[in-house]
């Protein structure tokens, strides 16, 4: 209806929040499985749900940092010219992708040096 | 009773089918099976956006789906002894792999509705790069979390 008020334009920097926040959330969701893995007392401050365990904490953790860290960036490139960060948000969404792949790997994250 | 495929009584399709979560399943790899040529196609061919956006929807309300179904249902036990210990790692590996088909479509979803059918153009080389990597990647997460389900 009032369609005409408004210049149709593309809101990039929604779209490179989004990319970025994926990527940094995938992050944090590897190093707090890795943390959750090692210390006691985090796993049982996750565990939100008995049934599911320290997961059902990580799940949500994970959602609020995704929701977080987008809103934040929305607001930092709102209005500004991102054509620079364009390669650089996609490359380190990729990478965060292909980490998180690896480092959820039971044989890596459990990995562990005993000194005797 | 003889098993078989669909003219017996002791019907497999009949038995996949009452449990909630196969359905689930079957109906995302479907879907991810139309969304990979689609994500493909997006520079090549008009109006892909739209079918695109739609496909991913649903993944991302499956996914929902699946994940609640499995919270509900969660607290399954290992009786055989000798793979109790290795199903119980690739279960709580599963369960930590599935976030990454749910972010990846998320983004996926939320770089498509903010281009749209712009997303052809020349300046967004990277975020159809990103959306067609995102499909795939989720899509492997997917037959990695069902291979694991067999173990």
């Amino acid at each position: 209806m009032f369609g005409f008020l408004f210049k149709k334009r593309i809101h990039e920097s929604i779209a490179l929040a989004a990319l970025f926040s994926a990527g940094l959330t995938l992050h944090i969701a590897w190093i707090t499985n890795l943390l959750l893995h090692r210390d006691l007392v985090l796993r049982e401050a996750f565990t939100l749900l008995s049934e599911v365990g320290p997961l059902s904490g990580l799940y949500l953790l994970s959602l609020i940092v995704y929701l977080v860290i987008f809103s934040l960036s929305v607001y930092f490139w709102r209005g500004k010219d991102v054509t620079h960060w364009r390669s650089r948000v996609f490359w380190f969404f990729v990478i965060s992708v292909v980490l998180f792949f690896a480092l959820t790997m039971p044989i890596l994250y459990q990995f562990g040096i005993v000194i005797q | 009773m003889e098993e078989g495929i669909l003219l017996t009584a002791n019907s497999s399709v009949a038995i996949a089918l009452l449990d909630g979560g196969v359905i689930l399943f079957g109906a995302l790899l479907v879907l991810f099976g139309s969304a990979i040529p689609l994500s493909f196609l997006l520079k090549e061919k008009q109006n892909v956006a739209a079918p695109l956006i739609g496909i991913l929807s649903i993944i991302l309300a499956l996914l929902i789906g699946i994940i609640a179904y499995d919270f509900a249902g969660a607290g399954t036990v290992y009786t055989v002894e000798e793979i109790a210990k290795l199903s119980e790692l690739l279960s709580t590996h599963r369960w930590i792999l599935f976030q990454l088909p749910f972010f990846l479509v998320l983004t996926s979803l939320i770089v498509l509705l903010i281009y749209r059918e712009k997303i052809r153009e020349a300046h967004a080389k990277y975020y159809r790069s990103a959306i067609v990597f995102s499909v795939c990647a989720a899509f492997g997460a997917i037959i990695m979390i069902g291979f694991e389900s067999l173990v």
